[in-house]
C-alpha cells in the first residue's frame, strides 16, 4: 500500500525531558520522523515539553506545542488541532505511555484520531507482562519458565520443574520485600518461605533465572504488509543481569552461529506478528543459555528505542525516518535506501566494521550512591565507537569516554599491580560495576584465563580472548623503543586501537614524541564509509569512521571551504542535549553560508550524529589525537569549539598548539575567563563587583581564608569543572568535613591538591537572586540574547535551578546594569560568538559569579522563548558576519509571555539494592536529594504561558512533579529563614492548606 | 611471527596481508560475501566450488566450525581473504577454530587485509580472477604468471557423479523426489526430505528416462556452480522432463530449466551472492533470500518462453523466480533453503509440495 491519503494532519508526541534511560536519542528519532512526514506532505503537529531539542525548533513541525506531556495537556492540543492520526512510537516510553493514557481516556475515539505506528492493543501486548507472555507463547517462542505457588508444597513442585537458580517474587509486596535469588535448595526453601510470609496474598512467583545468560538484541522494522527486516543484531558483552542500557554492547552479534542468528530472527518475526506489530521499528531482547543454547524472549519495545538509535548509527540505516514512513502506510518494498540509491529500503544492512557501545556513568555526582550496576539503568550517557575490528572499536570506545583514560588501560592510569589483589579483582568481576572493563584487563594480567573469567562473570571468552590479544600487542610494544618503531609497527598498533597516549606509555616516551614520530612515518588515519552495504555498492552519504593501514575513502573536496564542529561527546550530568542542539545549529548555519560543515562526535544518541545534519560526519572519539587526524584529512578553514560544552574546551589548548585554526573567541580569552587570577584582574579592570575570594591548598590555609572572607563560603576545587565537589560551607566544622571528603574524592580521581591545583573559596551571598545572561558578541558590539532570573536563590547550580525569561522581579536599573556589565565583559574578552554570564544580585548590587565565553546550557531555552536562533547567529558571527549584518543591533522587547525552565533529576535511580529496605518496605535512599552548587539534573522542561505562575506550573507538570492543590503543608526552617517564611505561610493558608510546623517555625509563623 | 600473504586481483595493484590457513596457493574467481556468521556453512556450499571468497565482515569464523551446519563433506571454496580469522571456537557448538579447520583442510587464506578495498574492486568490476599466495608462495611475479595459464582456471562441475539416496530425516517414503545435483547443499536435501518423501540424488547428466522410471512425485534441479552454458550436460534431461513431472529449479538449476523452457540467459554483470532482497510482483512483501548465481534471465524472454514472473530482485529488478502452471514448473534463482542466511523463503517448499500434490 502506498502512502495513506486519508490522513492530512498527524500529531507526534516527543519524549519530554532527558532522564536516565531516555536521552536525546528521541530528539534524533522525533526530528527524523517529523522531517519524513513533512516530506510526504502531511501537516505535522508536535507536542513536547523539552525545549532543548531540535525537534521543537521552528520548521521541524508545522506547529509545535511546548506543553507538559500529561493526559490533560495532550488532550487539549488534540482537541484544538483535530489531527487524523497520532504517532506515538518515536518519542520513547513517555510518548507511548502518554498515547496509551489518551487512548484509554477515550479521547482518541471521541476525536476520531487513529493511533498509527502502534495501536493501543499492540502497546498493551508489548507492555503488559501477562499479555506479552501470552503473545510470545502464541508465537511458539520460549520464555523463562515460571510458576505460582501458595504453599511450600506447591513451591517445591514448581522449583522441581524450573530448576535452580531461580528468582522468588512475592506477590503484592512493596520494594521487593522477601524476594530474592536462590542458588540452592536450602536458599530456595528459606526464600520461598519468607516470600510466602511476606506476600499480602500468600502467593509467590517462582521464575527461572537467566542471570548470566548471553544477552542478545535484535532491531527490526515492520510494515503493514507483514514484512519484517532485521536492521541489526546486538550482542551484549555483559550477560543478563545488567540492564542493556548499562551494558557494553556490540553490533553485530559476534559469537553466534548462523543457525542461531536465524533462529533469533525467525522468533523475532513470529513475536512481531503475534503482537500485531506492523508499521514500526521494534527491538526484541533475548537471553540464551551458554550451556544449552536455549533461547528465551525477554522483552519487546514496540517503538523506536535507545537501541534503535544505536542500530541506526551503527548501520547507517535511518530507522526513525523509515519507521515514520511505514507508519503512514508505505511498504518497505516501495521505499529506497537513502544511503545507497540503487538499493531498496527492504534490505537488511550488512556492515564491515564492529560497533561497540559503552555506557557513561555519573556516580561521582551522587556521593553514597550504590555504584554497582544491575537491572535498573543508571548510566547517564553512552559512547559508540566504530573500528575495523572489535579490538580497535573497543579501545576507541574506551578513549571516547572522557574519563581521563585512553583505551583498555596501559595509559599510565592503571593501579600498580601490587595495589591489587586477586580477591579485589575477583570481586570487581563478579559484581558488575562501572570499572569492570578495566578489571577484565587486570584479571587477564594476573593470569586469569578467559575461561576462568567466564566462570565468574558469564562474559563470553571470545571477548576476553580479544582483550588478551590487545595485551599481547601491548607487551610487544613495551619491548620496542620509539626510535625502533617502524611504519608497520605503528600501523599494527593503531589497528589494535592504541592511542598515542598508550603508545607513549608502552614505549616510555611522550605523547608529543610519539605523534611526531608517527607523522614522520606518515602513519595517518584513513576514513571509511558507514554505508549499510559493506562496500558492495556505491553510497552517497558522507558518514565516516577512522582506521589505519587501509585506503582512505573520504570524498574529494567539493571546493567549498570547510568548517569543523566539535561535538559534546557522551552525555553526562551538566553536559547533554543542550550542547548537541548548539552543534546542530552551527552545522546548519555553516551550510547556509555556503560552507561544507563537518562534525566529529562519538555520542550515538544525538541529532548531530544523524547523517544528514552535517555534510560530513566523523564518528570518532573527541581526543586531541583523533581530532587532529580529521583536521589533517579535511584541512578545515576553522574549527568551532564553543558549542560542544566542556569536551572540546578540554582539548582546545592542544589543538591551538598544533596549529589548528579555532573560530570565534580565542582559547586565550576562554582561559582568561576561567583562570581565577586573570578573571579577578579582568573584573577589577572593568570595575565589576565580585564576592571576596581566595585560594588554598591546605586545610589550615582554607580555614584561614574562609575566616577572612566570612562564612558561608562556596568551595570548589580549581581542577574539576562542571561543579563537581562544589559546596556551600557554613562553618569551620563543615569545612573540615568538606576537606576530608575532598581528599577522598581526589584520591579516587587520582589528583592531588597543590599550589598549582588549589581549592577556590568564594564568599557566598545568602538570599541573593541569581541571574543568567546569554549574549552574542562580534568583537564590536554585543547582543543580549536573554536575561534569565532564577526562581531558586543563588547557590543552586544554574543547571539545577528553575528560571524565568523574561525576569520577573528585577528592577529596570538592575537589568540595565546586568546588560551593561555583560556588554563590557564581552568586549573586553574579545568574544566572538556566544557568552554566558552568571550574576548574583543582592540589595540592588550586581556581583559577577562566572563568565563562560561559550555556548551555555540555556541557549536552546533562550532561543525557544525569544524566537531568535541564538546558536545559529553566533555561528554566523564566528564565520565573519557582524551583528549588524544579522540585524541584531537593537535590543529586542521582552516576549509577551513567560518561559520557565525547570530541571529534572535522577535521584530515585541511586538507591541501595532493593533488598535493603526500611521496615515499612520503602527502599532507603542513600543519596541526598538536596540541591546545591553541584549540578545533579539530567534534563529540563519548559513551561510557557502569559502568566508567570501558570508558566511555572506547566514547567512543574512537565518535569513530572506532583503539585498538590489541597492538603497539609509541613514547614520547618532554621531561625535565620524565619523572616522569609511569613509570605509563604500566608499564601499556603490562603490557598486552604492546613499548616504543620516544627516548634520554632510554628512560633515564628504565629507571630 | 606471522608469514606474509599476497592477494592478486587481475589487473589490480597487489594486496598484502598475513598468511592464515595452510601455506599455499589458491586461484579462482573471487566473490565478496557479507555474511558475519555461518562462514563454515558457506564455505562448504558447493555453489562456491572453485571460488575465492572475500569476506566483508572483519571477524570471520568466530563461532568455530559446527559440523551439523556444514553443507557438504568438503570445503568448496579454494581460498579466502579476510580481515581477521577466528583462532578460537567461541560458540558452544564449535568443535574446531576456523583457522585450524582451514589448515587441516588445506585451504590457504589471507588475513589482515583491506577487504573493503578489495570489495570495492569486486563491486565495480564484477567477477574478477584472483590468486592468493601465502607464506613462501607470497611471490608477486610467480603468482602473476597464473593469470597467463588459462587452463589452470577451469573449475570442476560441482555435484555427485553417482546416484545415492539421502537418508537423513526422510519421512514415510510415500513417494520420491529426484534431485539433479549441480552442487546440492545438505540443507536443501534436509528440507526436501522434510516434505515426507524419499530423496534420491542423481548426477546432473542423469538421463530423463531413468528419472521417469523412478516415478518421482517431483524433480528438483539443485543449486550449484556454473552458468547454464557450462552445465550443458543437463540440457537433454531438462528438456525431456519439462511438462512430464513437477519440476523445481534452484539457482543454477533454475537457469538450466529456464533455458530449456526457452528463456534467454545472460551472463554479464549481474552476479548475485549472499543475502539479497527479493519481491513478488503484485504483492507488497519482500523477502531476504540467499543467492549464489552468476547468470540472469532476460525479463522479456520469460513471456515468449511461456513463463510467469514470480520473483524480482528489489535492487536491480532482475528476474529471481518464475513458474509455469501448465508445465508444473517453478524456478527460484535464490536458495530457499538458505543455510547460511534468512529463512524467509521456506514457503517455496510448500509451493513445490502443492505442485507435487496437484
Amino acid at each position: 500500500m502506498p502512502k495513506r491519503t486519508d490522513l492530512r494532519k498527524i500529531a507526534v508526541i516527543g519524549a519530554g525531558p532527558i532522564i536516565i534511560g531516555q536521552a536525546c536519542e528521541f530528539d534524533y528519532s522525533g526530528t527524523q520522523a517529523c522531517k519524513a512526514l513533512k516530506e510526504e506532505g502531511y501537516e505535522v503537529v508536535l507536542i513536547n515539553s523539552n525545549p532543548a531539542t531540535i525537534m521543537t525548533d521552528p520548521g521541524t513541525a508545522d506547529r509545535t506545542y511546548i506543553e507538559p506531556l500529561t493526559l490533560e495537556a495532550v488532550a487539549a492540543v488534540l482537541r484544538k488541532e483535530r489531527p487524523q492520526a497520532l504517532l506515538p512510537t518515536l518519542g520513547g516510553q513517555t510518548a507511548l505511555n502518554t498515547a496509551f493514557r489518551v487512548a484509554d481516556a477515550g479521547i482518541l475515539a471521541e476525536l476520531d484520531i487513529e493511533l498509527i505506528g502502534a495501536d493501543r492493543d499492540v502497546i498493551h501486548r508489548a507492555e503488559d507482562r501477562d499479555a506479552f507472555r501470552e503473545a510470545v507463547r502464541r508465537a511458539g517462542v520460549d520464555l523463562p519458565a515460571s510458576g505460582l505457588a501458595r504453599t511450600m508444597d506447591e513451591a517445591m513442585r514448581v522449583v522441581e520443574e524450573i530448576g535452580l537458580p531461580c528468582i522468588i517474587r512475592p506477590a503484592f509486596t512493596l520494594g521487593g520485600t522477601g524476594g530474592g535469588m536462590a542458588y540452592n535448595m536450602e536458599e530456595f526453601r528459606r526464600t520461598a518461605m519468607a516470600g510466602l510470609d511476606a506476600s499480602m496474598v500468600g502467593e509467590i512467583l517462582i521464575e527461572e533465572s537467566v542471570v548470566g545468560w548471553k544477552e542478545l538484541e535484535i532491531e527490526m522494522m515492520a510494515d503493514s504488509s507483514g514484512n519484517g527486516i532485521v536492521i541489526c543484531t546486538v550482542e551484549n558483552l555483559d550477560p543478563m543481569g545488567v540492564h542493556t542500557g548499562d551494558s557494553i554492547t556490540v553490533a553485530p552479534a559476534q559469537t553466534m552461529t548462523d543457525a542461531e542468528i536465524q533462529e533469533m530472527r525467525d522468533k523475532s518475526l513470529a513475536i512481531m506478528r503475534s503482537i500485531g506489530l506492523r508499521t514500526s521499528g521494534c527491538n526484541i531482547q533475548f537471553a540464551q543459555s551458554p550451556q544449552t543454547g536455549r533461547m528465551v524472549a525477554i522483552e519487546l519495545n514496540p517503538r523506536v528505542s535507545r537501541s534503535s538509535a544505536l542500530a541506526s548509527k551503527a548501520t547507517g540505516f535511518p530507522i526513525a525516518k523509515i519507521a515514520a514512513k511505514v507508519a503512514v502506510g508505505y511498504h518497505l518494498t516501495e521505499l529506497r535506501n537513502d544511503i545507497v540509491p540503487e538499493r531498496s529500503a527492504c534490505g537488511e544492512p550488512a556492515i564491515d566494521y564492529v560497533v561497540v557501545k559503552i555506557p557513561r556513568f555519573a556516580f561521582e555526582k551522587f556521593p553514597g550512591s550504590d555504584e554497582t550496576i544491575s537491572i535498573q539503568m543508571k548510566s547517564v550517557g553512552e559512547v559508540m565507537a566504530i573500528g575495523r575490528t572489535f579490538k580497535e572499536a573497543l579501545q576507541k570506545g574506551m578513549r571516547s569516554m572522557e574519563n581521563g583514560r585512553f583505551g583498555m588501560g596501559g595509559d599510565g592510569k592503571d593501579p600498580e599491580p601490587a595495589a591489587l589483589d586477586d580477591e579485589t579483582v575477583r570481586a570487581k568481576l563478579v559484581v558488575p560495576n562501572r570499572d569492570r572493563l578495566y578489571y577484565l584487563r587486570y584479571a587477564l594480567e594476573r593470569g586469569m584465563t578467559p575461561e576462568d573469567i567466564f566462570a565468574l562473570t558469564g562474559i563470553d571468552p571470545w571477548w576476553t580472548h580479544q582483550m588478551n590479544e590487545i595485551l599481547d600487542e601491548e607487551k610487544r610494544l613495551r619491548g620496542l623503543s620509539l626510535g625502533a618503531m617502524t611504519r608497520e609497527d605503528f600501523i599494527r598498533a593503531k589497528q589494535f586501537g592504541f592511542a598515542d597516549v598508550q603508545l607513549a606509555h608502552a614505549l616510555n616516551s611522550t605523547e608529543a614524541a610519539v605523534r611526531a614520530r608517527r607523522y614522520e612515518l606518515d602513519v595517518r588515519a584513513s576514513y571509511r564509509l558507514v554505508d549499510t552495504c559493506a562496500g558492495t555498492a556505491p553510497a552517497t552519504n558522507p558518514y565516516y569512521y577512522g582506521t589505519y593501514g587501509e585506503r582512505d575513502e573520504a570524498r574529494a573536496d567539493s571546493g567549498r571551504e570547510k568548517i569543523l564542529i566539535l561535538g559534546g561527546g557522551p552525555n553526562r550530568i551538566g553536559q547533554g542535549i543542550e550542547f548537541d542542539y548548539c552543534c546542530c545549529h552551527a552545522s546548519f548555519a555553516a551550510r547556509d553560508l555556503g560552507y561544507e560543515s563537518l562534525i566529529i562526535n562519538c555520542n550515538p544518541e544525538t541529532v548531530s550524529t544523524d547523517f544528514d545534519t552535517s555534510d560530513r560526519l566523523y564518528f570518532e572519539p573527541l581526543t586531541v589525537e583523533d581530532t587532529l587526524e580529521v583536521v589533517h584529512r579535511e584541512q578545515p578553514k576553522g574549527v568551532i569549539i564553543q558549542f560542544g560544552g566542556q569536551t572540546p574546551l578540554n582539548i582546545s589548548r592542544a589543538l591551538v598548539e598544533a596549529g589548528v585554526p579555532i573560530l570565534g573567541t580565542t582559547v586565550d580569552s576562554i582561559d582568561r575567563a576561567s583562570d581565577r587570577g586573570q578573571f579577578s584582574d579582568l573584573l577589577r579592570k572593568l570595575d565589576l563587583r565580585q564576592t571576596h575570594n581566595a585560594v588554598a591548598h591546605t586545610l589550615d590555609g582554607a580555614l584561614d581564608a574562609a575566616r577572612g572572607i566570612g562564612f558561608p563560603v562556596l568551595m570548589r576545587p580549581s581542577f574539576v569543572l562542571g561543579g563537581a565537589k562544589m559546596e556551600i560551607v557554613h562553618d569551620e566544622a563543615m569545612l573540615r568535613k568538606y576537606w576530608e571528603e575532598l581528599i577522598v574524592y581526589c584520591t579516587k580521581a587520582d589528583v592531588t591538591i597543590s599550589q598549582a591545583r588549589p581549592v577556590l573559596i568564594d564568599g557566598f551571598l545568602e538570599n541573593a537572586t541569581e541571574v543568567d545572561v546569554d549574549a552574542i558578541a562580534d568583537g564590536e558590539s554585543v547582543y543580549i540574547a536573554g536575561v534569565m532570573e532564577h526562581i531558586e536563590q543563588a547557590g543552586i547550580h544554574s543547571g539545577d535551578s528553575a528560571c524565568s525569561l523574561p525576569p520577573y522581579s528585577l528592577t529596570p536599573e538592575v537589568r540595565a546594569g546586568l546588560e551593561e556589565a555583560t556588554t563590557r565583559l564581552a568586549l573586553e574578552l574579545g568574544v566572538r560568538g556566544l557568552m554566558n554570564v552568571q550574576y548574583a544580585v543582592k540589595d540592588g548590587l550586581i556581583y559577577v559569579l562566572e563568565v563562560n565565553p561559550r555556548a551555555s546550557r540555556t541557549v536552546p531555552f533562550v532561543s525557544k522563548v525569544t524566537g531568535v536562533p541564538v546558536a545559529r547567529y553566533a555561528t554566523m558571527v564566528m564565520l565573519g558576519k557582524s551583528l549588524a549584518d544579522l540585524g541584531l543591533t537593537d535590543k529586542r522587547p521582552d516576549p509577551a509571555f513567560y518561559g520557565v525552565k525547570e530541571a529534572v533529576f535522577p535521584f530515585t535511580r541511586f538507591l541501595l539494592p532493593s533488598s535493603v529496605v526500611s521496615e515499612s518496605g520503602i527502599p532507603l535512599a542513600t543519596v541526598d536529594a538536596v540541591l546545591g552548587p553541584e549540578m545533579k539534573s539530567t534534563g529540563e522542561v519548559m513551561g510557557i504561558d502569559a502568566d508567570l505562575d501558570l508558566a511555572f506550573a506547566k514547567s512543574q507538570l512537565g518535569a513530572g512533579s506532583k503539585m498538590p492543590l489541597a492538603g497539609t503543608a509541613f514547614i520547618s526552617v532554621k531561625p535565620s529563614d524565619h523572616d522569609q517564611l511569613q509570605d509563604i505561610a500566608r499564601t499556603l493558608d490562603n490557598l486552604g492548606f492546613k499548616l504543620l510546623a516544627t516548634r520554632g517555625t510554628a512560633i515564628a509563623i504565629r507571630q | 611471527m606471522a608469514l606474509p600473504a599476497l592477494l592478486l586481483l587481475e589487473n589490480e595493484e597487489p594486496f598484502w596481508g598475513v598468511a592464515a590457513g595452510v601455506e599455499g596457493v589458491a586461484q579462482g574467481v573471487m566473490v565478496a560475501s557479507g555474511f558475519s556468521a555461518g562462514i563454515p556453512d558457506l564455505m562448504t556450499d558447493p555453489s562456491y566450488t572453485g571460488k575465492l571468497v572475500c569476506f566483508t565482515y572483519p571477524h570471520i569464523g568466530t563461532s568455530g566450525m559446527v559440523p551439523s551446519d556444514l553443507q557438504s563433506d568438503e570445503i568448496a571454496v579454494r581460498g579466502i581473504a579476510a580481515r581477521e580469522i577466528g583462532r578460537t571456537a567461541a560458540n558452544r557448538l564449535g568443535v574446531e577454530a576456523m583457522n585450524a579447520w582451514l589448515d587441516r583442510n588445506a585451504v590457504p587464506a589471507i588475513e589482515g587485509l583491506d577487504t573493503r578495498t578489495v570489495t570495492a574492486v569486486l563491486a565495480r568490476r564484477g567477477l574478477v580472477r584472483a590468486v592468493i599466495g601465502t607464506g613462501q608462495y607470497a611471490d608477486a611475479s610467480a603468482l602473476a604468471k597464473k593469470f597467463d595459464d588459462s587452463s589452470a582456471w577451469d573449475v570442476p562441475k560441482a555435484g555427485t557423479s553417482t546416484p545415492y539416496d539421502w537418508t537423513d530425516g526422510v519421512g514415510d517414503d510415500s513417494g520420491t523426489i529426484v534431485v539433479y545435483d549441480f552442487g546440492v547443499k545438505k540443507g536443501l536435501l534436509r528440507r526436501l526430505a522434510a516434505l515426507g518423501r524419499a530423496v534420491r540424488v542423481v548426477p546432473s547428466d542423469y538421463p530423463a528416462v531413468e528419472t521417469l522410471a523412478l516415478k518421482p512425485d517431483g524433480v528438483v534441479f539443485s543449486g550449484g556452480n556454473g552458468v547454464p552454458a557450462t552445465r550443458s550436460e543437463a540440457h537433454d534431461a531438462a528438456s525431456s522432463l519439462l511438462g512430464q513431472v513437477p519440476l523445481w529449479g534452484i539457482g543454477i538449476g533454475a537457469g538450466v530449466l529456464a533455458q530449456a523452457a526457452g528463456a534467454a540467459i545472460a551472463v554479464n554483470g549481474r552476479a548475485h551472492y549472499g543475502v539479497q532482497p527479493v519481491g513478488r510482483p503484485g504483492e507488497p512483501s519482500g523477502e531476504m533470500t540467499v543467492q549464489a548465481h552468476e547468470f540472469w534471465i532476460e525479463g522479456e524472454s520469460l513471456m515468449t518462453a511461456g513463463l510467469e514472473l514470480t520473483h524480482v530482485h528489489l535492487n536491480d529488478g532482475s528476474v529471481e523466480g518464475f513458474r509455469c502452471a501448465a508445465r508444473r514448473l517453478m524456478g527460484t534463482l535464490f536458495h530457499p533453503e538458505s543455510e547460511p542466511g534468512p529463512r524467509d523463503s521456506l514457503y517455496c517448499f510448500d509451493r513445490f509440495s502443492d505442485m507435487m500434490r496437484n
